[in-house]
């Protein structure tokens, strides 16, 4: 039976009133770790003929009403979206895009129950839906009327009664599924506990193993560029995997120590570059509110180039990871993993391991931290930086079996110590990134030469400036950290 | 929106204000605190509130409950009930009666952008009630010399009460600059009262009509200069609570 027919059939039979039919596409956003469904929010982009467009928030858990705000255009950052719409998701949604996780175009027969004063009190839309390859339906969407409960039980009661219709899937499960893809399925591993008197080994296998599973369940957003986050967690999981080999050495077969080694560092290598490109981007989307309107030209083509260097950079990375040495490494790190785990018979405890590879890794940057000056060369700062994360990681990491107070503490210093360090390396790498770039293309107008030399001179000087400060910061750092190591018992 | 006196144009100017901060993509709440339920009336919905004021005040049952959605998108309605004509009698029974409104509005705030309450005219608890929970009140003015004076005993009554005092935002309602005595007192109130925003509503029939229409003049007559008074009224309110 057509949608018409359908709407035709139940609009008298259970006294409802058509409205003129409409064609809409619909659009479902939401961030690609479904933050707003886990929530149990529907945000949907809804486009008619006269191309109207409307971002409908729907709450699929409460009675709310549905928030309806027009737009001239598909939101991609919650901090894009206007007002009301902006206050309510942008906490949950920020960093993360919003991207399209299904799809649908719809031809829409509204029914409406109007009660004696006019006011719509029940609303069903027979709808005739497409969904990429899947085959068209048609479906009785009840919408319910806040305030209306009664109402909408007896018309759901009405529509259960209709011997052909059947209960289908949420809308934006239909869509979402038709795009092949489960909504709500959060691929992430569940947070890792660690037992404290357990065997070190085992804590160690368990780290390692939550940080390829968090690696593996990044891999598809990396692959498909869906969202920079997802680039920017598979690039943590590899720098969380590689501190705790390099600070549990001693405590590793030599399979998982070294012979994976060139091939964690190969891989770190392929995501730097597409990384470094989509913070580039950020970068010139934030010059854009400090420079002057004249300066948009440049910036266009500029961010053009970048783009581009992205799409490039994305290809060889999407090779990489459909490769066989990626899967290679990927399975022969499981196994070692494993190995590891039923190898060593006297390995200690876990909080034994967790308190050694802290205190090696504050010490590796103390020793580092201490030897800085305003004339430090680049790499021995970036060196810094890289013992930083890794004590970062290492708390982070262990911070079940570690002393709570002093785990805290040494946290924050260390995040502190790590944005610092940051406001330095970043810099440095925008300037290579862009002088790399204007190096590699030619025929670039003058307008864009001249935007991308005030980017390099900023950049510029927040080293220098950043320089200036690190002496001191790390001086601070180090007293801290020596403070509160006199103080532990 | 708030007035002492009544017939000042306070529901015409709550129920198209509420619709166009709806309008403009904020989920809005209008609570239509009169017991005679106009604004229920103008926006189709029936004045009956499960259990009453008394549930409410109570909080027997939670605000909540008695939302009830309008025909049009972001806006809300609380309606009206003839048991609000004991408001103050079922305030007087809670332990802090002026503080009450804004404890039954609290859980609402995360949902709401903007929550008008539109009131009976008078000076009572109930009164004391919405000033404890409100952030501006709105306050029409028909730009005689008695409004003048109603204006100044209701800055009187907020400067001499405890506890925060919210926003007081004048405009003048009911406007006819034909009149002579409207013009003269438009003109020497301005310079005077900085609570006066510069919009104001003039006396129209587009307003009157809202009756017949059961909505807002912004959403049956659009292009109407009513409908350009609320909505230059509202960009002067939205502006200046921030």
């Amino acid at each position: 039976m057509s949608a018409r027919q359908l709407a035709r059939r139940l609009a008298p039979s259970i006294g409802l009133v058509p409205g003129p039919v409409t064609h809409v596409e619909r659009v479902y956003l939401d961030t690609v770790d479904w933050r707003l469904f886990r929530r149990g929010e529907v945000l949907v982009d809804e486009s008619d003929a006269s191309a109207e467009r409307s971002l409908v928030l729907q709450s699929r858990t409460t009675d709310r009403s549905d928030l309806v705000v027009r737009a001239s255009s598909r939101p991609t950052r919650a901090n894009d979206l206007p007002g009301g719409l902006r206050d309510r998701l942008a906490p949950v949604v920020e960093p993360r895009p919003l991207v399209d996780v299904g799809h649908e175009r719809a031809e829409v027969w509204p029914l409406r129950m109007i009660d004696a004063d006019g006011k719509t009190i029940a609303r069903v839309d027979v709808e005739r839906v497409e969904c990429d390859d899947v085959d068209a339906i048609v479906r009785v969407h009840l919408r319910a009327v806040r305030g209306y409960d009664r109402i909408t039980r007896q018309m759901r009661a009405a529509l259960d009664a209709q011997a052909d219709l059947s209960t289908a899937d949420d809308p934006v499960v239909f869509a979402a599924r038709a795009k092949g893809s489960e909504p709500g399925l959060d691929r992430s591993p569940a947070p890792l506990r660690l037992d404290r008197a357990g065997r070190s080994v085992d804590a160690l296998a368990a780290v390692l193993g939550h940080q390829l599973d968090t690696l593996v369940a990044c891999e598809d957003g990396a692959r498909r560029q869906l969202d920079p986050e997802q680039l920017h967690d598979f690039r943590i999981a590899i720098r969380r995997t590689r501190s705790v080999v390099r600070l549990a050495r001693p405590h590793l077969s030599d399979d998982l120590a070294k012979v994976w080694e060139s091939e964690w560092e190969w891989l770190a290598t392929i995501t730097s570059t597409p990384r470094d490109l989509d913070v580039l981007v950020d970068e010139i989307t934030v010059a854009r509110a400090h420079l002057p309107t004249e300066s948009k030209p440049g910036l266009d083509e500029l961010e053009e180039l970048v783009r581009a260097r992205r799409g490039v950079a994305q290809s060889v990375l999407t090779a990489a990871l459909d490769g066989d040495r990626y899967g290679t490494l990927k399975r022969g790190w499981r196994v070692g993993i494993g190995d590891l785990a039923a190898a060593h018979s006297d390995p200690g405890t876990t909080s034994a391991i967790a308190a050694d590879l802290v205190a090696r890794a504050t010490r590796q940057l103390v020793r580092r931290a201490e030897a800085v000056t305003v004339d430090t060369p680049i790499d021995a700062i970036h060196d810094v930086r890289k013992r930083t994360k890794r004590l970062r990681y290492a708390l982070d990491l262990f911070e079940s079996v570690l002393d709570r107070r002093a785990t805290k503490a040494s946290q924050r210093a260390t995040k502190r110590l790590q944005d610092d360090l940051g406001a330095f390396q970043d810099n440095v790498v925008y300037h290579a990134r862009m002088t790399e770039l204007l190096a590699e293309s030619s025929g670039l107008a003058p307008d864009t030469l001249l935007v991308a030399q005030e980017l390099i001179a900023t950049f510029d000087s927040r080293v220098a400036s950043a320089r200036r400060e690190l002496p001191t910061q790390l001086a601070r750092y180090v007293e801290e950290t020596s403070a509160a190591t006199d103080r532990r018992p | 929106m708030y007035s002492i006196k009544g017939g000042v144009g306070k529901t015409s100017a709550a129920v198209n204000l509420a619709y166009l901060a709806a309008s403009d993509g904020e989920p809005t709440l209008l609570w239509d605190l009169d017991p005679q339920g106009s604004a229920s009336f103008l926006l189709r919905v029936r004045p009956k509130v499960k259990g009453g004021a008394k549930a409410i005040i109570r909080k027997k049952r939670p605000l909540d409950a008695a939302i009830r959605a309008t025909n049009f998108a972001n806006l809300d309605l609380v309606p009206a009930d003839l048991s609000y004509r004991h408001l103050d009698l079922a305030l007087d029974k809670t332990k802090r009666p002026t503080r009450r409104l804004a404890s039954l509005l609290r859980p609402l705030a995360d949902e709401y952008s903007y929550i008008v309450l539109d009131c009976a005219p008078s000076m009572s608890l109930v009164s004391e009630s919405i000033f404890g929970a409100s952030d501006a009140l709105l306050v029409p003015m028909i730009p005689t010399t008695l409004s003048t004076r109603t204006l100044e005993q209701l800055t009187d009554f907020l400067d001499g009460r405890r506890g925060a005092r919210p926003t007081v935002l004048t405009f003048f309602s009911l406007a006819d600059r034909r009149k002579r005595l409207h013009r003269d007192v438009m003109e020497t109130m301005k310079p005077k009262n900085a609570t006066l925003l510069d919009a104001a509503v003039p006396s129209t029939t587009e307003v009157e009509q809202m009756g017949r229409h059961r909505a807002p003049v912004n959403a049956f007559a659009p292009k109407s200069r009513a409908a350009r008074a609320y909505e230059a009224l509202w960009t002067d309110v939205r502006d200046a609570l921030g």
